[in-house]
């Protein structure tokens, strides 16, 4: 008896580790620009912006509290790219992900993933996924972004991801999934 | 049973902690060092002891202590001190005791910031970033129980304040020589 709760309990460490690693080897790559926010850094935020007054920020403040943590990779790199599409590949397999939405832009693919939560309007992840945006220039010194991976965890509410989005500087393609939850 | 287990394991983390240098020790030990820029500035410098505070404003101010900067410039001589260098105070932050707020990555440089305490009561805010063209910094904001909302009180009562920077001043001076 003892031993299979052990056994449990390792195998969902394990598990709970796995799905993290997968995406963590590119946290410290040099092809792959990234912005990783934690659980506190929210929390902290929440706490420093208790007393504000702005409406805007307050609404902020209200999706932002329900976040653990965002992910956001960022390659030029041809390779690195293609060993994304795979990591998020394997991803979904191991995990209980569905798709959301798809949406093809010109050469430019957008896929969202969500994890289900407590209503329809909530998620307990959200997982947006864009290839192909070779042929799109971003920024003042037009930089060439190849694929973009960005991962929310926590208690996100679909209708709210707009209200993020502006607020971070996050993709506009993940407001796409805002129109979606409502 | 089990309780040997856990007194064997807490004896090997206890020796193992001991033994690992402190981001302290790892500033005081490089701040003699030519390759090293050092600045503490207390807070004491921001002459703010007459300044029109309420009680949780100030209480945020007693919080803080200090601010220190440890820089590490990146010249041609020294590549080899920089990649030891920088290993040495990524493992430093390994510990699990410094708990990640947050983490980028660009081609420009990396950086991370991480913190010691509680979340309401911070003890030292830690921002190290670094680029591989430039070198490294580490800066640290030390203090006690700091409260993140009383110090952006503080910072708020300061701003709308007639506050012009006396003490900023000083070290403006100072850095001129």
């Amino acid at each position: 008896m003892k031993k299979s709760i052990l056994l449990i309990t390792a195998l969902t460490v394990s598990i709970a580790g796995f799905s993290q690693s997968l995406f963590d080897k590119y946290e410290n790559m040099d092809h792959v620009a990234s912005v990783i926010v934690n659980k506190s850094m929210v929390n902290l935020l929440a706490s420093m912006g208790e007393n504000t007054d702005d409406p805007e920020a307050r609404e902020f403040l209200e999706v932002a509290r329900g976040l653990d943590q965002l992910k956001v990779f960022i390659t030029e790199d041809t390779s690195t790219s293609s060993d994304m599409k795979r990591s998020v590949d394997k991803y979904l397999k191991s995990s209980t992900m569905e798709e959301l939405m798809r949406v093809k832009d010109d050469d430019t693919y957008v896929k969202f993933y969500i994890k289900s939560g407590k209503d329809e309007h909530h998620v307990k992840e959200l997982l947006m996924f864009v290839t192909g945006m070779d042929n799109l220039k971003v920024g003042h010194d037009g930089r060439n972004i190849e694929t973009v991976l960005v991962s929310l965890t926590g208690d996100i509410d679909l209708r709210k991801i707009g209200t993020l989005t502006n607020k971070m500087d996050l993709p506009g393609e993940l407001k796409r999934a805002d129109k979606k939850g409502e | 049973m089990i309780l040997k287990y856990s007194v064997a394991v807490s004896v090997i983390i206890l020796s193992a902690c001991s033994s690992t240098q402190s981001l302290q020790e790892y500033y005081v030990d490089n701040a003699e060092n030519p390759n090293f820029i050092s600045l503490d500035v207390p807070t004491s410098i921001l002459n703010l002891e007459k300044a029109d505070l309420s009680e949780v404003q100030r209480e945020a101010l007693r919080s803080l202590r200090k601010l220190n900067l440890l820089a590490f410039k990146k010249t041609t001589e020294n590549v080899a001190e920089y990649t030891t260098e920088k290993a040495k105070v990524n493992s430093i932050l390994k510990d699990k005791e410094y708990v990640e707020l947050m983490k980028l990555n660009s081609k420009y440089g990396k950086g991370v910031i991480k913190y010691l305490g509680d979340e309401d009561a911070i003890d030292e805010v830690i921002i190290f970033g670094n680029s591989d063209d430039k070198g490294f910094a580490l800066i640290r904001v030390l203090g006690n129980d700091m409260n993140p909302a009383h110090i952006v009180q503080l910072l708020q009562a300061i701003q709308k304040s007639d506050y012009n920077g006396e003490g900023l001043g000083e070290i403006g001076k100072f850095l001129k020589g």
